[in-house]
């Protein structure tokens, strides 16, 4: 049963989307080097190590809140099934990938 | 139909029933035990409406040879004194069972130990409650326990009828009725424990809860076991009066004035000084109530009906704190318990006569176990405020201990067809009754009859006339009607019929003894006899079936451990 | 003063759909729902079926789904409806026996997985010294007020949806457990609270604490629970 630690992680998960939303709010209304956004600056802004390794747990944690939220909201109407579970997974997992591929573009 | 073949069987779930279960199942977990109970378990009955609290001697000042003496003295000396005694000697060895086994947890004083509280008529504080609403704590935690075992439980399944031998003297089991269905069931068990409560709930105004109708005695009295005391019934002398509402008659604990409360007539004068000037408001019961209805009856009372409890000197916060349940309940009908003075009346509360038992539940009939309100004996002509849970927990404990060592060394006994069948004859038969006497209007002239009759107050001549209707009654409830196409399922109108029809007969008990008993004492007061005569009455009535009437006789109190003398020198 | 009842009638052996009858009750002061209930009952149609036995919110065996919530009909006075339209229906949630009447069973089930009785620790001889101002009993005493009536369970919206949940009733009674000292399984009950239709399935809607007669806050339980789950996971949870 992982029920706790699941539960424990969407705290987490929340807590820490919380924060980094915060954060991308400010980095991108703020820390510009120019007047307005340019492609090249969030480019080399996505090749420093903190932004790289923030990215990569805002995709986890954010994959990971809204695909167990989603497990949730299904268990809620009873809806259980091994299956159910590892499609999610799947799906995570999959789009873990892609984003993080798609991150290291940039390097 | 359904035959169940058991060890025990226990008829009831307040707690007696409860303990009885628990206790039979302890002393040996291979019997099998049904425990069979009108409503839902632990739901029914009084023991869960108990509010004020459990007397037990747990304090080192204190002392058990205390206790008794205020429980014989409470109950005028007709107690038997044995029954009194092993109540107040078990009483903090359940106390002390319900808190390390079962469960409970009581109010702590400040040291954090258990708290007890002053109730009126006792010499020590020795009340332990939870809060103000006690009952809920105790019963809840004991049908907890009864989930943990193997007890077989069928709820809203009532006894119809206890069965016996051919020669009437052994109890072999019982028919029930499963209420859900309306289906009959046959049970066959080695003992029965009947532990289903009285029937207070005749009167006009009273306490107990709905379904509590003198089933358990009824059935006891049909199947012929002896009874004692049957006259007295104990009012409480402050039910809430609340009109129509059928809240009128709950019963405000003793504990307000256990804790000070005053009352008042109608126009203003604190009557107890007249009635008690020495305890007054934390007199007795029947004195209380007696004075209140006294006032009443004088022209003294509210224009309800009623006298006032007064709360408010003690100040609001206390009172709030102390008795949040009751300031709630009385806010309910849009008063403050707590800051101004509320209506009450005296209310039917609980019978102290019932079925003959000795001290381990045994009653007069072979393999039949009685404990709790059923049984009677214990309290005497008054019960002490306190002393009611600790009956039924002391006794029920007792008869499960006694039914469990007995359905050991017994076997069972054949059940006769001949008689489930007229049985079961005697409840279908309403369902061919399409017309006749209303069952309700038969109940409210029943409980109309009962108070004005035989209530707090009584004389020969109206218990003559109650009597002589009441006997009409139990004809006319035969012939009551059901509406056609009534199902046998859920009918409550029928239940009501059966209901009916086990009050009346406790009512005629009651009223024949209350003719017998030429005297006052207690809670039976005769206004023909308002002396109590100590010279000719120091006596128990004890009755039985005998044909369609009955026999009854009166044997002399058996002063086995206090005589009234020594307790008049002190 | 007239009210207009409408009663639920449904009897599943019988009928495929439930139907309202609906009573004309002379209302008078201090008059609860029970009194209506009762009076139309005993003069008005003695076949309908409902549940009730002490009358002064005691014992819990009387709620109802009156106007549009789960109350005690008992302790429940017609004044504070604001109305003079009065809808009675059976308890949501449980099955109905007949009428007003539900079956409790599946609240009582789920009540006894919990393993609602104390299993007192073995040195448990005498009743234990607790100081009333210690905070040992942590929130147990008020919550122990619970009359298990469902009113809870039937205003759940979890229940509705998965019928597995254990509900507010059960857990609460669970938490009384494993909050008490005296008691020598509350990693047992943990185990059992712990399932995802345990304490998982409570989103904090705080229903079941706005319909309880008793003013308890099952989702106060609910969330101790919790906590101790995560804590057990971790390994900090003593007890």
């Amino acid at each position: 049963m992982l029920s706790g630690w699941t539960w424990l992680f969407q705290r987490i998960t929340a807590f820490f989307l919380i924060l980094v939303l915060g954060v991308h709010f400010w980095v991108l209304h703020y820390q510009n080097p120019g007047e307005i956004l340019v492609y090249a600056d969030a480019a080399r802004r996505l090749q420093t190590a903190l932004f790289l390794t923030v990215d990569s747990l805002l995709l986890a944690f954010g994959l990971f809140h809204a695909l167990n939220g989603l497990h949730n909201v299904l268990e809620d109407f009873n809806v259980r099934s091994r299956s159910i579970t590892a499609v999610l997974l799947l799906v995570g997992a999959g789009l873990f990938i892609m984003g993080i591929y798609s991150l290291w573009q940039f390097v | 139909m359904e035959e169940i073949k058991t060890d025990i069987l226990i008829l009831g779930s307040g707690g007696a029933g409860l303990f009885a279960a628990l206790h039979a199942y302890d002393s040996n977990p291979r019997l099998k035990i049904v425990l069979a109970t009108k409503g839902l378990i632990g739901k029914c009955g009084c023991s869960r409406m108990v509010q004020g609290g459990y007397n037990v001697v747990l304090d080192p000042k204190d002392s058990v040879e205390l206790h008794f003496k205020d429980t014989i003295k409470g109950g005028a000396f007709i107690n038997n004194q044995e029954l009194a005694w092993t109540l107040v000697n078990d009483a903090p060895k359940r106390i002390y069972e319900m808190e390390t086994k079962i469960g409970c947890f009581f109010d702590r004083r400040e040291d954090g130990r258990i708290h007890q509280k002053p109730f009126a008529g006792q010499s020590f504080d020795r009340t332990v409650h939870r809060g103000d609403l006690t009952g809920i704590e105790i019963i809840a935690r004991a049908t907890d326990q009864v989930f943990a075992r193997d007890i077989t439980v069928l709820e809203e399944t009532r006894g119809l009828e206890l069965l016996t031998n051919s020669n009437g003297d052994r109890v072999v089991g019982a028919l029930l009725m499963n209420i859900r269905t309306g289906q009959f069931i046959v049970v066959k068990a080695k003992a029965v424990i009947v532990a289903t409560g009285g029937s207070a709930s005749m009167y006009k105004i009273s306490a107990p809860s709905f379904d509590k109708t003198g089933d358990g005695m009824a059935m006891c009295w049909r199947a012929g076991a002896e009874f004692v005391d049957m006259e007295m019934l104990q009012f409480h002398p402050t039910g809430l009066l609340a009109g129509k509402s059928r809240l009128s008659g709950s019963v405000l604990e003793e504990g307000l004035r256990g804790a000070g409360g005053r009352l008042y007539n109608a126009i203003g004068e604190r009557f107890m000084e007249r009635y008690d000037p020495e305890r007054l408001e934390r007199s007795t019961r029947d004195r209380v109530a007696r004075a209140g209805y006294m006032e009443i009856m004088a022209g003294r009372g509210t224009p309800a009906g009623g006298v006032l409890l007064d709360m408010s000197h003690l100040g609001a916060e206390f009172v709030e704190s102390k008795f949040p349940g009751m300031c709630e309940r009385v806010r309910d009908i849009g008063k403050d318990l707590a800051r101004e003075p509320v209506e009450v009346s005296p209310t039917a509360h609980f019978q102290m006569g019932g079925v003959r038992i000795d001290v381990n539940c045994y009653s007069s009939l072979k393999g039949l176990f009685v404990a709790g309100e059923d049984a009677g004996g214990v309290h005497g002509a008054n019960r002490l405020g306190g002393n009611g849970i600790a009956d039924s927990t002391v006794f029920g404990a007792r008869a499960g201990d006694a039914a469990a060592e007995f359905a050991q060394s017994q076997d069972w006994v054949p059940v006769d067809q001949v008689q489930v069948k007229m049985f079961t004859n005697n409840v279908l038969k309403f369902f061919g009754h399409a017309d006749g006497p209303d069952v309700y209007q038969l109940r409210d002239e029943l409980k109309n009859l009962m108070w004005e009759k035989v209530g707090v107050v009584r004389t020969g001549q109206k218990l003559e006339q109650a009597l002589k209707r009441l006997a009409e009654m139990s004809e006319e409830v035969e012939r009551a009607k059901l509406p056609t196409g009534s199902l046998r399922g859920y009918n409550l109108a029928l239940n009501e019929i059966l209901n009916l029809r086990n009050q009346l007969v406790v009512a005629q008990l009651v009223a024949a003894s209350a003719l017998y008993r030429k005297e006052s004492r207690g809670s039976h007061y005769r206004e023909d006899f308002p002396e109590t005569d100590n010279q000719n009455w120091l006596c128990n009535i004890f009755m039985r079936k005998k044909g369609d009437g009955y026999f009854i006789e009166t044997h002399p109190v058996k002063f086995t451990r206090l005589r009234p003398e020594d307790v008049a020198a002190k | 003063m007239t009210l207009n009842v409408k009663v639920f009638r449904f009897n599943p052996e019988t009928d495929k759909v439930p139907r309202f009858d609906t009573f004309k009750i002379e209302e008078f002061p201090n008059m609860a729902v029970l009194d209506v209930v009762m009076n139309i009952q005993n003069y008005h149609d003695p076949t309908l079926a409902y549940r009730c036995s002490c009358r002064i919110g005691m014992c819990g065996s009387c709620a109802m789904y009156i106007n549009g919530r789960p109350r005690l009909a008992c302790r429940t006075q017609v004044s504070s409806l604001g109305t003079k339209d009065i809808t009675i229906m059976p308890l949501p949630n449980l099955p109905i026996i007949r009428d007003l009447a539900v079956d409790m069973e599946p609240f009582f089930e789920k009540y006894k997985k919990i393993k609602p009785y104390l299993i007192p620790k073995q040195d448990l001889k005498e009743p234990v010294i607790c100081k009333p101002d210690s905070g040992e009993r942590e929130l147990i005493d008020y919550m122990l007020e619970c009359i298990t009536c469902g009113a809870c369970y039937g205003a759940c919206t979890m229940v509705a949806t998965d019928p597995h949940y254990l509900g507010p009733a059960a857990l609460t009674r669970a938490y009384c457990l494993i909050a008490d000292k005296r008691d020598a399984a509350t990693r047992e009950r943990l185990v059992i609270v712990e399932q995802s239709e345990g304490v998982w399935r409570c989103h904090t809607q705080f229903n079941c604490a706005e319909v309880c007669p008793k003013k308890i806050v099952p989702t106060q339980a609910i969330q101790q629970l919790k906590k101790r789950c995560v804590f057990k996971r971790l390994g900090l949870f003593r007890g």
